[in-house]
């Protein structure tokens, strides 16, 4: 049982440095062990502060969580070891760069399958009464029930980000780009127009409300011209602001636009930022149109 | 046959006699109901204490920072503690336990590489500790 944490650490030698973050710093390495790349990200030790109380706690926490959740869409953690007062935690290597949910956090894989990282903020879901803490979701991804205070949250935060990323897809720049809470609303309120309270009841009691000038909002065809009407209604119920009446993930699922043609590019199939699958893409075209062309004839058939 | 020796013949590696063992679970259980922890993590604190003290890692001298050590972790995880409140936290383990934060917080990381980093815990394992800590009121 007895761990070598020496030899645990020179199992995986250093490649490439990655990128750095506030709280990490991220490389690419080859596990010799089992002969595949991996990704090594080395969580800082806190500031003398933070030290003084020890292991840092958002670094405890995303140990934890990923250790429990095993799901094809979120990144493995592979490894965790500690050499001297670091922590290292290791991952599945991603082709992508690598705490919530925004474009930044959202890995391919060798695949073309998406992986979810960071989880430092996640925490586990339905604690009762559990108060959270307002400041998680970098800004721009932020539902306007956060950037209003809210300590009682749910699933609906997640989803507003998920239609700031789908937006940021179509429109290839950040959607909602605000420089500062306040600058957020506003941003969000040009776009979509103010609420009320008949829109969103409650709103006004939310701990840090301000009312704001009553913006009419742009319609979001203006917006998205590009986007089809099945893309607008998915987008607008995920722009929803009352967050009990948001659409959520199965609600979304179900909607139109995700039953549409064209399907989705299957995984391995999608471009990726090294541009060697081209090659392959070109060669597998024809072979591929055949199949979803076969997929949409038996859908056709059974609906 | 004395429960004590019925355990040390059980587990010849473990140093602490099985009495000592309650009687630490007894001090971690009274230090998170003091700090107003909430049952579960008391039985995290139990799985990852008795973990250690099954590897035979305890012994005289790290027995009650390795139990405060566990206690300090299973709160880091699972609750919602602030800055602040870490360092109280801290503090009633140093006063509970007649223990000082610096050779407490240096065995903080050791106790988390002995777990293997192991922090998540299956319900199977936790569950058993949380219905007797609720069952006994």
């Amino acid at each position: 049982m007895a761990l070598d944490v020496k030899s645990r650490s020179k199992r995986y030698e250093k490649l490439d440095f990655l990128g750095e973050g506030q709280f990490a710093t991220v490389y690419k390495a080859r596990d010799k062990t089992t002969d595949t790349i991996v990704a090594i990200k080395k969580i800082k030790v806190g500031h003398r502060t933070e030290a003084k109380d020890g292991i840092n706690r958002t670094a405890l926490r995303e140990i934890k969580l990923l250790q429990e959740l095993h799901h094809p869409n979120i990144i493995g953690l592979l490894d965790a070891f500690g050499h001297k007062s670091n922590i290292s935690l290791v991952f599945d290597f991603m082709e992508t760069d690598l705490e919530d949910l925004k474009p930044n956090n959202l890995l391919l894989d060798g695949n073309g399958v998406l992986k979810l990282a960071d989880f430092g903020l996640a925490k586990a879901f339905g604690s009762p009464n559990r108060v959270y803490t307002h400041q998680v979701v970098t800004r721009w991804y932020r539902s306007p029930e956060l950037l209003f205070g809210a300590r009682m949250y749910g699933v609906g935060v997640d989803m507003w980000a998920v239609g700031c990323i789908l937006a940021e897809l179509l429109l290839r720049i950040p959607f909602l780009a605000g420089e500062s809470d306040l600058d957020q609303l506003t941003k969000i309120f040009e776009a979509l127009g103010t609420p009320t309270d008949e829109t969103w009841p409650g709103m006004s009691s939310l701990p840090d409300y301000v009312s704001f000038k009553i913006f009419p909002g742009t319609p979001l065809e203006h917006i998205f011209s590009a986007a089809g009407d099945d893309l607008l209604e998915l987008l607008r119920g995920l722009f929803t602001f009352n967050p009990l009446l948001r659409t959520t993930a199965t609600q979304a699922l179900k909607m139109r636009y995700f039953s549409n043609r064209p399907g989705p590019t299957p995984g391995p199939q999608l471009p990726r930022p090294n541009g060697s699958v081209e090659a392959l893409r070109e060669k597998e075209t024809v072979g591929l149109k055949r199949k979803i062309e076969d997929v949409m004839m038996k859908k056709k058939l059974i609906f | 046959k004395d429960m004590n020796e019925t355990f040390k013949e059980k587990f010849p590696h473990i140093k602490l006699t099985l009495s000592k063992i309650r009687s630490l679970k007894r001090e971690m259980r009274a230090v998170s109901e003091e700090f107003g922890l909430q049952p579960v993590i008391t039985a995290m604190a139990f799985v990852y204490f008795e973990r250690l003290v099954l590897q035979g890692r305890l012994n005289k001298q790290n027995r009650k920072l390795v139990a405060a050590a566990c206690v300090l972790l299973a709160a880091k995880i699972s609750s919602d503690l602030r800055k602040p409140e870490v360092k109280q936290l801290i503090d009633k383990l140093e006063e509970r336990f007649r223990i000082n934060r610096r050779e407490l917080i240096p065995l903080e990381f050791p106790v988390l590489v002995a777990l293997e980093m192991g922090l998540y815990l299956p319900e199977s394992k936790v569950m058993p500790h949380y219905r007797r800590l609720v069952q006994q009121g």
